[in-house]
């Protein structure tokens, strides 16, 4: 006989194993925010969102207007400053977590890397940082009024 | 119904030792050499992708101006960031082909970062299909040896990108792998891990695997006959310390099953093969030239229906 109750108990194992990496990415996210909050005057935030798939041609335009279901959405680490009457986000990179834990994939530039575990994504968040094409967007975003 | 031939899309892999990550940069007569080859692949084997291995943008730059051909595009994937070098750079015959999109994949685990692949998405004018070619220059075994899970984790991880673009639609994708893989076709990273494979049945039938002719390029390239044999090759690597062997079969062309079906787009083997010159031959042994890989050739053939 099929062994149901094993299978229900690994699936929930499973489960509480991909909440505990899910708060330790959002923690990660979280440790980055702190560090950057006095130094920029708390003008920065970078987090994940949900983001609308920009197709600028006229097809897509009439297709989203008639069958809305066709809007496409992504996730992206953005930058926004949370003191600016603007506050909109500006998109750093791609985000892609398909599996709801590791691995995780940042694409920015021309490059994507994927990472395995929170140090190899701790590391990658630094490494995008120090990007002087997303640099230049976090300057923007923190200098908007 | 008929099906119009054109002329294949032919390609080349070739790691160059021009610009190698840890020794100086080859010498004005070596480099020579290098820019005298490529330019008679594109003149006389008919290139219309050539993929090189150990460039930088310099050589690359060098070569483009030797070639000097309007017709010939860069796409420089050189360049060093504060952690990793990239020594990749392919030039496209931009008459027949398009290049769409390209990125470099990383993977990276602990303190760890590996490189993947060099993707670049191009479209065949010809053909009016759109290739996804994957180039790569994985680590040595000097710095990764053999058995290293990390080979074990570079083949997944790029069999996992690869998947991405099969499952992005319902037709077979046309997917080809280039470069040196610094494991030969048997190694469990590419025959077990990215599913490459000598079964060309098995490979045609099933999607998750990649077809590799270079597999039968693993021994002697002619048979012994006492007096008679001439002196061959048995594999695109010669490290003259090696042991069982100094030949591997580190440089392959990979091919997805769309290429062994009716389509548009169909792997030509007969030109698969490792590019011979007595000149590299005999380079490539001696203790003294930079030069230790022979470049490998991999065809397409085109069929459009009339």
């Amino acid at each position: 006989m099929t062994d149901f109750l094993k299978a229900y108990n690994t699936g929930q194992q499973e489960l509480k194993k991909l909440e505990i990496i899910q708060k330790e990415i959002d923690a990660l996210f979280k440790d980055l925010n702190n560090q950057l909050k006095v130094p920029t005057g708390g003008r920065i935030v970078i987090d994940r969102q949900l983001l609308q798939a920009k197709d600028d041609s006229l097809f897509h335009s009439f297709t989203e207007s008639v069958f809305p279901d066709s809007v496409k959405f992504y996730f992206a680490i953005v930058a926004s400053n949370p003191n600016s009457k603007i506050h909109k986000d500006k998109e750093l990179a791609k985000w892609d977590q398909q599996q709801g834990g590791y691995p995780c994939t940042i694409s920015y530039g021309s490059t994507a890397i994927t990472c395995h575990d929170l140090e190899s994504l701790a590391a990658a968040l630094a490494r995008l940082l120090e990007d002087p094409q997303i640099a230049k967007i976090i300057a923007e975003v923190k200098s908007e009024i | 119904m008929d099906m119009l031939e054109i002329k294949p899309i032919v390609l080349i892999w070739w790691n160059t030792s021009l610009s190698p990550p840890t020794k100086p940069r080859a010498s004005e007569d070596k480099r020579n050499f290098i820019k005298h080859a490529v330019k008679e692949f594109f003149n006389k084997k008919g290139v219309d992708i050539l993929a090189l291995g150990e460039v930088s943008s310099l050589d690359l730059e060098e070569i483009k101006d030797y070639i000097n051909d309007s017709s010939i595009i860069l796409h420089d994937a050189t360049g060093q960031d504060k952690y990793l070098k990239f020594n990749i750079g392919v030039l496209f015959k931009k008459t027949r082909l398009r290049i769409l999109y390209h990125k470099s994949f990383l993977d990276s685990y602990g303190k760890i970062t590996l490189k993947l692949c060099e993707y670049i998405k191009i479209y065949s004018r010809d053909s009016e299909s759109v290739i996804n070619i994957y180039v790569s220059h994985w680590p040595s075994r000097l710095h990764c040896p053999e058995n290293s899970p990390k080979r074990i984790e570079i083949g997944t991880a790029l069999r996992q990108k690869l998947d991405v673009i099969r499952k992005s639609s319902s037709d077979p994708q046309f997917i080809i792998l280039m470069g040196d893989y610094n494991d030969d076709p048997y190694s469990i990273s590419l025959a077990e891990h990215l599913l490459a494979t000598r079964d060309r049945e098995l490979a045609q039938k099933n999607d998750s695997f990649l077809y590799n002719p270079f597999w039968r390029y693993l021994g002697e390239s002619e048979p012994f006959l006492h007096g008679k044999t001439e002196q061959g090759i048995c594999g695109t690597y010669y490290y003259a310390s090696g042991q069982p062997s100094r030949w591997y079969t580190f440089d392959q062309i990979m091919f997805s099953s769309a290429f062994l079906k009716e389509g548009p787009l169909t792997l030509d083997e007969r030109y698969c093969q490792i590019l011979r010159n007595d000149y590299l031959e005999s380079a490539i042994k001696s203790s003294e030239s930079i030069f230790d890989h022979l470049p490998v050739m991999g065809a397409i053939n085109i069929r459009r229906i009339t």
